[in-house]
């Protein structure tokens, strides 16, 4: 068999540039849905211009070439990286063979994951990064040792 | 990779999503702008859990389509990055939220979107969109669903 992602639940998470400094981080914006603690990320997609030209709050996404300077940070519950600045492109499904980044078994701790902008020539200030996050809810009886 | 399977992380995306597949249709009643919402009709063989994956038609693959007595034409697959599909339970609850450009074929090396959904409620479901785009009255937004009905 040959698998791509199952999508059960899906929350855009936004990240805002109020100022487009190369080397400066930015974090992405709460989102309540997420702040549960029975939630598992399943996968992460990231979308720029060509999927999406505004973002939920009506600000403009920013180009592929743009998202090619930007990289992600992802931290877990208790405050451990688990993806270390990794290209933002990387997780465009269109450029990945349609294929969804998958993350298993982790719970994410979106207040502490972050953007930064290695190359800010494609970049404006006010534009935004978006990302698909996918999750599912862990079930009490769920032991993920034993699946 | 087999709990990932098990745990319907992933799916087989070489087998069909479902045992049934049709249309189903979305008519725009002006030229869609950043506040248009769009409701889908009512159609029981969607709900709860028959749902097994989503596509977007474009005009790549059907220029024009006949919906009672009107001809509607497909956008270009350019004409989706405005627009975002929610599917939401009887409750109301967002389950999943996806652009419509990321649910067409052709963008994403052609792997269909599947779905693992409960208590899915078909006329809550809709596309909102959070730009303006080339989508008028005399065009349709087509889906092909995959269910299992």
């Amino acid at each position: 068999m040959v698998g791509n992602l199952i999508t059960q639940q899906s929350r855009f998470a936004v990240v805002r540039f109020p100022n487009n400094g190369e080397g400066q981080e930015f974090k992405f914006d709460r989102i309540p849905d997420l702040d549960h603690n029975n939630i598992l990320i399943t996968g992460i997609e990231a979308f720029n211009s060509d999927q999406l030209t505004k973002s939920p709050d009506g600000a403009t996404v920013v180009s592929p070439t743009g998202a090619k300077g930007l990289t992600v940070t992802l931290f877990d519950e208790n405050g451990v990286s688990f993806v270390d600045n990794m290209p933002v492109q990387n997780y465009v499904r269109s450029a990945n063979g349609g294929f969804v980044p998958l993350i298993a078994d982790l719970k994410i701790s979106l207040p502490l994951c972050r953007v930064k902008i290695n190359d800010n020539s494609d970049v404006s200030v006010n534009e935004t990064v978006c990302f698909m996050i996918y999750f599912q809810y862990q079930m009490p009886e769920q032991n993920l040792a034993n699946v | 990779m087999t709990s990932f399977f098990r745990r319907r992380i992933v799916g087989d995306y070489t087998a069909p999503p479902g045992r049934k597949s049709k249309l189903v249709f979305l008519l725009p009643k002006a030229t869609v702008t950043a506040s248009t919402l769009l409701f889908f009709d009512p159609d029981p063989e969607l709900n709860g859990d028959q749902l097994k994956g989503l596509a977007v038609l474009s005009s790549a693959n059907l220029s024009e389509i006949i919906v009672g007595n009107e001809t509607k034409t497909l956008n270009n697959s350019d004409g989706f990055t405005g627009g975002v599909i929610e599917l939401r339970t009887r409750r109301n609850e967002l389950l999943i939220e996806l652009p419509l450009s990321v649910l067409v074929p052709e963008n994403v090396n052609g792997l269909p979107q599947l779905v693992y959904v409960k208590d899915l409620d078909w006329s809550n479901c809709r596309v909102k969109f959070f730009d303006g785009g080339t989508i008028t009255v005399n065009d349709a937004l087509v889906f092909r669903v995959f269910y299992n009905g």
